[in-house]
């Protein structure tokens, strides 16, 4: 296995505006704690069939993060989003069905923002790795310590990248400005970029 | 002071080297100023300590000029010059 593979964490989450400043607290601690994010926003431009996008982020990922926070109906459509759990499915079928040498080994954490919510929704997911999260801060605990079982590394305890995480915030704006860029309007191949510089001298 | 690039004159005693994945770029640290004064683009600098960093890379491609602009801007933030 290369050490792409074992450091890349395959990030499944709603890509909504609200969801926005989880995403960004979330593409901050994982490459604090040493790891590779991959999500579906590397290809925004891209004209590819999204599931196909998908399957690829997972077949480079041995780890992989699925938010099932947004089961909610739409509130036009009276509709759930299903991208998520379909998502975390195709994720597990890679474990039970890939390579057993390289995919057989992937791990996966599942949060949600209500405890034992999924019982109600996805109960066949019983007995596995379920956290819940109410905030930023308890969000970058989850991920933190996960991630901490998966690396030699010794990584600064989730009160420590939320500090840095809230400096990185602080920062932003003038990062941005020196750049023309605007904060809002950022892509997200800049804010990583912004983001991995900031970590890379502020350690 | 703005960072010079590609230079060869080292750093003060004590000055370290923190590697940038991103832009395959060494970016030296002077060890008396604490501030990033010189970068070098795919060579450390001799002699000069390198700082452990946990950033690993990127796992899709930024453009190089994307990620340039983001290492300037952090330097001079670092550098007090924002």
């Amino acid at each position: 296995m290369n050490e792409n593979y074992t450091r890349s964490v395959f990030y499944n989450c709603p890509f909504d505006d609200a969801y926005q400043s989880t995403f960004e607290a979330v593409l901050f601690t994982i490459y604090r704690c040493g790891f590779v994010l991959r999500c579906a926003k590397e290809f925004d431009d891209s004209g590819k069939i999204r599931i196909e996008n998908i399957v690829k982020l997972i077949a480079v990922s041995k780890y992989g993060i699925h938010d099932l926070c947004r089961v909610e109906l739409d509130s036009n459509l009276k509709l759930p989003r299903f991208n998520m759990p379909l998502e975390l499915g195709i994720f597990i079928g890679a474990i039970k069905f890939g390579d057993t040498v390289m995919h057989g080994q992937k791990e996966y954490l599942i949060l949600d923002n209500e405890d034992f919510r999924f019982k109600a929704y996805i109960s066949d997911i019983s007995g596995q790795d379920i956290k819940s999260y109410h905030s930023t801060v308890t969000i970058i605990k989850r991920i933190r310590d996960w991630l901490s079982n998966k690396t030699a590394a010794t990584l600064p305890s989730a009160k420590f990248i939320h500090a840095d995480y809230n400096r990185f915030l602080r920062d932003l704006p003038k990062l941005c400005k020196a750049n023309k860029w605007i904060k809002e309007e950022l892509t997200y191949k800049e804010l990583t970029s912004l983001a991995m510089n900031w970590i890379s001298v502020n350690e | 002071m703005s960072v010079t690039k590609e230079s060869n004159l080292l750093g003060s005693k004590g000055s370290s080297q923190v590697y940038n994945p991103l832009t395959d770029n060494y970016i030296l640290r002077d060890g008396i100023s604490g501030k990033y004064t010189k970068i070098s683009h795919g060579k450390p600098f001799k002699g000069i300590r390198k700082e452990l960093t946990i950033i690993q890379g990127v796992g899709f491609p930024i453009p190089r000029r994307t990620a340039l602009k983001a290492e300037k801007a952090v330097i001079a933030l670092r550098n007090g010059e924002l």
